[in-house]
């Protein structure tokens, strides 16, 4: 198998997980499917640097969680991210009438606590690896998985 | 693992989450036109909407060439003079721009009477040679598709009578915007270049200024748990000292020394390219003699 050929190969095994990431970030189809095309150019001139590849997964997902963001940095058509941060909580208190499915009450999160649920619950992954992803720290990873807990729990009470 | 964790994590598995197949084709779009080898793969080439590809594709090309007399440079608009023996000038302008790419790269040139300007012509001329080559090359291999730009720009950032520092902006612009600055700094007292190591009077000194710079990181953070810096103990902290003698630095008006870095360097891509400030009173007694009149 080619370079090419086993780095296509893995893109594919994870395109699931990108598309999940780079949508919650960025929040338009179109827009994800940039950071994708962006996140697998710049992973292709990387993968020399990548020395384990059964790190691959947390790899690929950290180039798409920094192009998102970058994205959303530098282009004014998408939501601030200050804003993106800051209205963290207001899902709290939230009184809902109707049934929330799992993924309509992720959706209705803010970041960073959408993508950590993500990474998490759907993904499976760890504590660390989510940091290694986001670029943060385990103990700031595990109090916005405290905090999107409480959200969630709010959110689904009546099925959870 | 707590039971409300399992419930969720048992949900989300057994939702079906489909990538949709407008995003499958731009993944196998991008996949096939990827080269065979990763060696070969260049940004510019590969990024197809992100930054909004122009509807005209009127080719405009536009290069001044270099013109380095005396009466070119005095004619440009808004040439620094810095004093009577420094001008710092435009000697060159690359234009391009087709639409879908775009270069502008100012060439600057310190014109003054000793070597230091000489060493940092050369330099800086280097360098905006191997940005214009590089542009043409990609340009060459993309055939008009894809966005890209490079925009090179210059700044006299200090200029007193003891110091004047150039600073040199490159931002190429893809899908993302990744920008990146080299200072010169000159002591016009001796008409030298001076490196950041050079101001101290002990090699261990830059190992003082490194620890207020992680000492200023840590205090950031712990104020803010959003702001991110590879410190001590970090996974992405390398073990060698933060500061080289040849690293960035410029003087600011309060007189304080401030260290930029590169995107990436300190800190994950969104924390951008931070500065530190290091007050006067952290370093008043480590610099050398002759330097100590410039921080007042």
């Amino acid at each position: 198998m080619t370079e090419k050929e086993k780095f296509c190969k893995n893109i594919k095994k994870y395109e699931s997980p990108m598309y999940a990431l780079a949508y919650s970030i960025v929040r338009n189809e179109d827009d994800a499917a940039d950071v994708i095309s962006e996140s697998i150019c710049r992973a292709y001139g990387s993968t020399a640097l990548l020395k384990n590849e059964s790190a691959f997964k947390a790899w690929i997902l950290r180039i798409v969680h920094n192009t998102a963001i970058e994205m959303i940095r530098k282009n004014s058509k998408f939501v601030e991210l200050d804003t993106l941060y800051d209205v963290a909580e207001k899902n709290e208190g939230v009184d809902i009438a109707t049934k929330l499915t799992l993924h309509d009450a992720v959706d209705s999160l803010n970041e960073p606590y959408r993508t950590v649920v993500n990474l998490f619950y759907y993904e499976n992954l760890s504590v660390s690896i989510i940091a290694k992803i986001t670029g943060t720290k385990s103990a700031a990873v595990r109090q916005q998985l405290s905090r999107a807990r409480k959200m969630l729990k709010k959110l689904l009470n009546e099925d959870f | 693992m707590s039971k409300f964790d399992k419930k969720i994590k048992e949900a989300a598995m057994a939702e079906h989450r489909e990538v949709p197949q407008s995003v499958k084709k731009v993944i196998d779009d991008t996949l096939d036109s990827l080269p065979e080898s990763s060696g070969k793969v260049h940004r510019l080439n590969y990024v197809s909407r992100i930054a909004g590809i122009a509807a005209c594709f009127v080719l405009v090309l536009f290069v001044v060439i270099p013109n380095v007399s005396p009466a070119y440079a005095e004619a440009l608009e808004g040439v620094p003079v810095i004093g009577k023996l420094i001008k710092l000038v435009t000697v060159r302008n690359y234009y391009y721009s087709d639409g879908n790419h775009e270069m502008n790269i100012k060439v600057p040139e310190i014109q003054d009477e000793n070597k230091a300007g000489e060493f940092i012509n050369k330099d800086v001329n280097s360098i905006t040679e191997a940005l214009v080559n590089e542009f043409y090359k990609t340009l060459g291999v993309s055939r008009n598709e894809g966005y890209g730009a490079i925009y090179l720009d210059y700044d006299a950032v200090t200029e007193t009578p003891l110091w004047f520092t150039l600073k040199l902006s490159v931002t190429e612009t893809a899908a993302d915007s990744h920008s990146y600055f080299k200072f010169y700094n000159i002591d016009r007292v001796k008409g030298e270049i001076v490196d950041l190591g050079d101001l101290f009077a002990s090699e261990d000194s830059l190992g003082i200024v490194s620890e207020e710079i992680e000492r200023q990181m840590k205090s950031k953070m712990a104020g803010n748990p959003e702001l991110v810096f590879w410190t001590e103990g970090t996974e992405f902290k390398t073990n060698s000292q933060l500061l080289k003698s040849g690293h960035n630095y410029y003087w600011n008006k309060e007189g304080n020394l401030v260290i930029p870095f590169d995107k990436y360097e300190v800190g994950p891509g969104y924390m951008g390219a931070p500065e530190f400030e290091i007050e006067k009173n952290v370093i008043k007694n480590i610099l050398k003699p002759e330097y100590r009149e410039i921080i007042g």
